[in-house]
C-alpha cells in the first residue's frame, strides 16, 4: 500500500488562499495604496496585512500596514536615511505611525476618497496629511488626484485653502519633538499642494504608473542625500504571485528605486481546514437495546470500569491528549481533559467525544467534557451521545451539535482522588532547544540578536501546582555589544537591558512555583512566586472573573517584586516595588478585543494601558496599545509615553497543523521606564478564554474535524 | 519553494525563538515520571485490527494527484461506513455515497446526498439537489449546494477484481457555485449496491475513484 493522500495537500492549497487578490491595490513606497511616492484612495480588503520594503537613493522604508477595519488602516514604519547626518547620527533611523480613513468607496460615478495622517506621532520626519481621490476608467486606467499638507505640501505649495476657516491653518511649526506625542496641532496646517497620477493596468500582472509628486524632499536636499530635479516619478509594478508585488521606479529625475510588498489576509490561511490526520469516527454502540433500555450490568463490575478507563486513556493519548480524570456512572461519563495539542478547543472536544463513543458502554448517553489547563477546570461541555450519532454526517452537523451542546462553568465538577487517571501526577516535562532573542531599533544597529540553547523543565506534583524553570545559554550574537547607556531619569526598570545582556552569561530566565485554583463560580486564581521574569522576582497574585458564556472579564493582579541582578543569577538589586492592575476585557462579537489595565507600574507610576486588538477566529491577531501614566512626557524621554503594536500568528495558521505555538511579538518604537509592566507568565485571561464563549463557538466548525 | 512557504518557514524559525510560554520548546522534549500509557493506536495498528476481523477493503485513487492506495473499513453504523488509510486519511460513505473525508487537505466536511442516494438506489433518472460542507479559514462550515441530474446510463460490463461483472451505470451531473462535476456509480445488476464509483470531493482535491476489493 502506498501513502495515500495526506501529504499532497500542501501544494494544492497554497494557491487557493489568494482568491480575488487582483483587487488588491498597488502600494507606494510608504506601504499604503499609492502610485509611486504619492498615496491613492483605493480601498484595501478588510484584514489585509502588508509588509513593504522600499528603497531609493539613500532612503529605506520598511512598513507594516494593517486594514484594522473596512475603512481604517494603521501603518507602522521603520525607515533609514543613510548619510543624512541628522540628530547626531550619520544614518538616521525613524519610526512612524500612519492612520488612514476611507471616506468613500468607489462607485459607478463617484471616486474612492481617503484621508490620511502620515507620521502623526513620530519625530515628524515624514509628517504629512493628505486627502486623495481615485477613480477607475474602463478596465485598465486609474487616475488619482490629491491635496497634501506638511511634507506632501512642500512642492508647488500654495496658501492653505483651509485658512478660510481659520488663519492659523496658514502656518505649520517645524519643531522637532521628543516624538511620540500627537502633533495634532499641526495637522492640515501650512502650505498645501496638489499631487496626482495615472496608473495603467497593462496586463493582469503588470501595471505602469506616472505621478506628479508634491514632496520637495527639502530635508534630503539640505543634507545632500537626494537631488530633486523633477516632480515626475515613473513606476512599474509586477505581481509575482497573488500577494507578492515587485516594483521598479525612476524618481525625482535622479534616483532609481525598488519595492517589494508581501500581503496576506488572516482570514485566508494557506490551508483552511488544516492538514492533520483523520479523527476517529462515531462508533456504533455495542450490543442491542433491550426492553428496559441498555444494559447497566457493567456499572458494578470493577474490571469493566478499569478497562474503560485504560481504553479511554489510550484513545485520547493517540489523539495527542491526556485523560486527567474520569467519573463514570450508568448514564454519564465526565472526562477531565488536558489538551496540549489542538489550538481550536472545539476540535479537542469533538475528538475526545468520538473517542468516548468507542470506549463507553451503550448505556452512557451523556458525555461531559471538561477542558483542564494548569490543573484547573476551565468550562464544561455536555454532549448527548445520540446527538453525536445523529449529526456526524449531517450537512450542518457543526451548527446542530453546537446548538445542542451545553456549555457551562465547571466550578462544581470536582473529582475524587480515585477518579484521577493513573500517572497524570506527578508530571515532569522538559525541553531542550535553540532560541533566538531579537532586539530592534537600536540606532547603532537596528536589528540585534542572540542565538543560543535553552533548557526548560516543569514539575507538577498535584493539580494546579507547577514548579517550572528555564535556563538560557547564549552561543553567539551581538546583544551584549550595544553601548546604549540608559539616560532615564526614572528608576531604570526596563532601560538597563544592555547591562543585563553584557553582564549575564548562563541566565536563569525564570524559576517559579505557581498555583492555579478556582476560588468560586466564574472565578479563577493564580499565585506565582520566584524569579518571575528576566528582570524581576517576587510574588504575584491574580484573580479573574470570567463567566463562561459572557464577553466581559474583570481581573485584579497584585505583585511585589524586586529587580534582579544583572548577571541573571539568583541575586537581587535593591530596587523593589509594589505593582498591580485592575483589568477589564471585552470581546466584541465581530472580532475586536478591547482591554484596559489601570494601576501602578514598575517605576511606581500610576496610569492605565489601553489596548485594542483585531482578532480572527483562527487565532491571528493584530493590535495596538498605549499607556499613559503620571510620568510627564519630558521625564519619560524619547517617545513621550509607552506604546506599540502587537502581532500574533499561530503556527497552525501557517502550517495547517494543529498546535498551540504562536509567533507572538510586541513591537515598541522605544522601550523606556514609564508605563512598564511586569511580564509574569500564565496570566489568567489568555489561559481561560480559549475554553469559553465566544472563542469556543467561533471555532466550532472544527468540532467534526 | 513557494513564497508563502518560505515566509512560513522563516516565521517558524523566529517563533522557536521569539515566543514565550508554550512555544519556547523546540528541539527535543519529553515526559518522564508519569507512566507511559498502552501502545498508541496508530492508523496502522487500527487497520491491522480491522484486517484481523476481515473487515471490507477498497481501493481509492485520487485522480488529480495520481495517487492510489487501499483503505479498510474501521467503523459501520447503520448505513454509514468509515474507511481509513495507513497515512491516516479517512473517508465516510452513506449508502455508498461519499459524505466526508478527513486528512486530505481540503476536506469534504459533510454532505447531504439523500436525494441522490434514493434515485441511484431506485435506478431512476431525475433532478436532485445535493449540498457539501467545507471548512473556511475562520473555522466556519461553508455550505455549497449543487443542482444535479441523475441519469441511467445503461448496462456496463466491468472487470471487477479479475472477474467480469454486469453493472448498471448511473451518472450524476452537478452544477453549483463551487464548481461543476460528474459522479459515476457502477451498481451491481442484481443487488443494486455500488461496486465502484467516481465521486467528487472538492475543487482542490478533485474526484476520487473507489472500488471494493474482494474479501480475503
Amino acid at each position: 500500500m502506498t501513502g495515500l493522500f495526506a501529504s499532497a495537500g500542501l501544494a494544492l492549497s497554497w494557491g487557493a488562499s489568494a482568491v480575488a487578490a487582483q483587487e488588491r491595490p498597488t502600494l507606494s513606497f510608504y506601504g499604503v495604496p499609492g502610485l509611486v511616492d504619492m498615496p491613492s484612495a483605493q480601498a484595501v480588503p478588510d484584514g489585509d496585512l502588508s509588509f513593504t520594503v522600499g528603497m531609493f537613493g539613500n532612503a529605506l522604508r520598511n512598513s507594516v500596514s494593517f486594514q484594522f477595519a473596512p475603512r481604517i488602516t494603521g501603518v507602522f514604519r521603520y525607515s533609514r536615511l543613510g548619510d543624512a547626518n541628522l540628530g547626531g547620527y550619520e544614518d538616521y533611523y525613524d519610526r512612524s505611525f500612519d492612520f488612514r480613513f476611507q471616506l468613500l468607496n468607489e462607485g459607478r460615478v463617484r471616486p474612492a476618497v481617503a484621508v490620511g495622517l502620515q507620521d502623526f506621532g513620530g519625530t515628524g520626519l515624514y509628517s504629512a496629511e493628505y486627502l486623495t481621490a481615485t477613480k477607475t476608467f474602463g478596465a485598465r486606467f486609474r487616475g488619482t488626484l490629491g491635496l497634501g499638507w506638511g511634507r506632501l505640501g512642500s512642492f508647488g505649495g500654495f496658501s492653505n485653502p483651509l485658512s478660510v476657516i481659520d488663519d492659523r491653518f496658514e502656518t505649520r511649526s517645524d519643531d522637532s519633538t521628543l516624538g511620540g506625542t500627537l502633533n495634532a496641532g499641526d495637522w492640515f496646517r501650512g502650505d498645501a499642494a496638489v499631487f496626482g497620477g495615472l496608473e495603467w493596468q497593462a496586463t493582469d500582472k503588470l501595471s505602469l504608473a506616472v505621478e506628479y509628486s508634491s514632496d520637495a524632499y527639502d530635508l534630503e536636499e539640505k543634507q545632500g542625500v537626494l537631488t530633486h530635479r523633477s516632480p515626475f516619478n515613473f513606476g512599474v509594478n509586477y505581481r509575482l504571485r497573488p500577494g507578492v508585488d515587485l516594483g521598479a521606479y525612476y524618481l525625482y529625475g535622479s534616483e532609481i528605486g525598488a519595492r517589494l510588498s508581501f500581503t496576506l489576509n488572516p482570514d485566508k490561511p494557506p490551508l483552511p481546514g488544516g492538514r492533520e490526520g483523520a479523527p476517529p469516527p462515531v462508533y456504533a454502540r455495542p450490543g442491542a437495546s433491550g426492553p428496559l433500555g441498555w444494559s447497566q450490568d457493567w456499572v458494578a463490575d470493577p474490571a469493566t470500569r478499569s478497562t474503560i478507563r485504560s481504553d479511554l486513556r489510550a484513545a485520547l493519548d493517540a489523539l495527542g491528549m491526556e485523560l486527567v480524570a474520569l467519573r463514570l456512572n450508568a448514564n454519564t461519563a465526565t472526562v477531565h481533559l488536558r489538551n496540549p495539542l489542538y489550538d481550536a478547543e472545539a476540535q479537542a472536544i469533538g475528538r475526545a467525544a468520538r473517542a468516548m463513543t468507542r470506549v463507553m458502554p451503550a448505556s452512557v448517553e451523556t458525555f461531559v467534557i471538561v477542558p483542564v489547563r494548569n490543573g484547573v477546570a476551565m468550562s464544561s461541555v455536555t454532549l448527548r451521545r445520540s446527538d453525536l450519532e445523529r449529526f456526524e454526517t449531517a450537512l450542518d452537523g457543526a451548527g446542530q451539535s453546537l446548538a445542542r451542546a451545553e456549555i457551562a462553568d465547571a466550578a462544581g465538577l470536582g473529582f475524587s482522588a480515585a477518579d484521577l487517571s493513573k500517572g497524570v501526577y506527578p508530571r515532569f516535562e522538559y525541553g531542550l532547544g535553540p532560541y533566538i532573542s531579537p532586539s530592534y531599533f537600536d540606532p547603532d544597529s537596528p536589528v540585534r540578536a542572540d542565538f543560543g540553547a535553552q533548557l526548560s523543565a516543569a514539575l507538577s506534583p498535584a493539580p494546579g501546582l507547577v514548579f517550572a524553570g528555564q535556563l538560557r545559554q547564549p552561543i553567539f550574537g551581538n546583544l551584549d555589544q550595544s553601548d546604549r547607556a540608559s539616560n532615564s531619569v526614572l528608576p531604570h526598570v526596563r532601560t538597563d537591558i544592555v547591562q543585563y545582556e553584557k553582564q549575564s552569561e548562563l541566565e536563569l530566565s525564570y524559576l517559579t512555583a505557581e498555583y492555579f485554583f478556582r476560588p468560586g463560580r466564574n472565578l479563577y486564581g493564580r499565585v506565582t512566586a520566584g524569579y518571575l521574569e528576566r528582570m524581576y522576582g517576587g510574588l504575584s497574585g491574580e484573580i479573574l472573573w470570567k463567566p463562561v458564556t459572557g464577553p466581559l472579564a474583570l481581573g485584579v493582579e497584585v505583585n511585589y517584586v524586586r529587580k534582579r541582578d544583572f548577571d541573571l543569577g539568583f541575586g537581587f538589586q535593591d530596587y523593589s516595588v509594589a505593582t498591580g492592575h485592575a483589568s477589564a476585557y471585552y470581546e466584541f462579537a465581530d472580532g475586536y478585543l478591547a482591554r484596559v489595565d489601570a494601576g501602578r507600574y514598575l517605576a511606581g507610576d500610576w496610569g492605565a494601558t489601553f489596548a485594542l486588538d483585531r482578532e480572527f477566529d483562527n487565532g491571528f491577531r493584530v493590535g495596538a496599545f498605549f499607556t499613559l501614566t503620571d510620568v510627564p512626557f519630558s521625564e519619560f524621554g524619547e517617545g513621550s509615553f509607552d506604546k506599540g503594536i502587537h502581532l500574533t500568528i499561530p503556527l497552525s495558521w501557517l502550517s495547517g497543523e494543529p498546535g498551540k505555538t504562536a509567533f507572538d511579538t510586541t513591537i515598541r518604537p522605544i522601550t523606556r521606564d514609564g508605563g512598564a509592566r511586569l511580564n509574569v507568565r500564565n496570566r489568567l485571561y489568555e489561559t481561560v478564554r480559549g475554553s469559553h464563549l465566544p472563542d469556543l463557538e467561533d471555532r466550532w466548525g472544527k468540532f467534526w474535524r | 519553494m513557494t513564497t508563502m512557504r518560505f515566509f512560513a518557514l522563516t516565521l517558524i524559525a523566529l517563533t522557536q525563538a521569539a515566543c514565550s510560554g508554550v512555544g519556547g520548546l523546540a528541539g527535543f522534549s519529553g515526559k518522564v515520571l508519569a507512566s507511559d500509557g498502552p501502545e498508541i493506536a496508530s492508523p496502522r495498528s487500527r487497520i491491522a485490527a480491522a484486517e484481523a476481523r476481515n473487515a471490507p477493503r477498497m481501493k481509492i485513487i485520487i485522480e488529480d494527484r495520481n495517487t492510489e492506495g487501499d483503505v479498510v473499513q474501521i467503523a459501520r453504523r447503520g448505513t454509514i461506513t468509515t474507511w481509513l488509510s495507513p497515512d491516516n486519511v479517512s473517508l465516510t460513505f452513506d449508502r455508498g455515497l461519499l459524505v466526508g473525508t478527513r486528512g486530505m487537505g481540503r476536506d469534504l466536511m459533510s454532505a447531504d446526498v439523500a436525494q441522490s442516494a434514493s434515485l441511484i438506489a431506485a435506478r431512476q433518472t431525475g433532478p436532485v439537489t445535493r449540498a457539501h460542507g467545507y471548512l473556511d479559514g475562520a473555522d466556519d462550515i461553508v455550505i455549497h449546494s449543487f443542482d444535479c441530474r441523475i441519469e441511467r446510463r445503461g448496462p456496463r460490463r466491468i472487470d471487477f477484481n479479475g472477474t467480469p461483472r454486469d453493472t448498471l451505470l448511473m451518472a450524476e451531473r452537478c452544477k453549483g457555485e463551487a464548481g461543476s462535476f460528474m459522479n459515476f456509480y457502477w451498481t451491481s445488476a442484481r443487488g443494486g449496491e455500488i461496486l465502484q464509483s467516481r465521486q467528487w470531493v472538492s475543487p482542490e482535491i478533485g474526484a476520487i475513484l473507489q472500488k471494493h476489493l474482494p474479501d480475503r
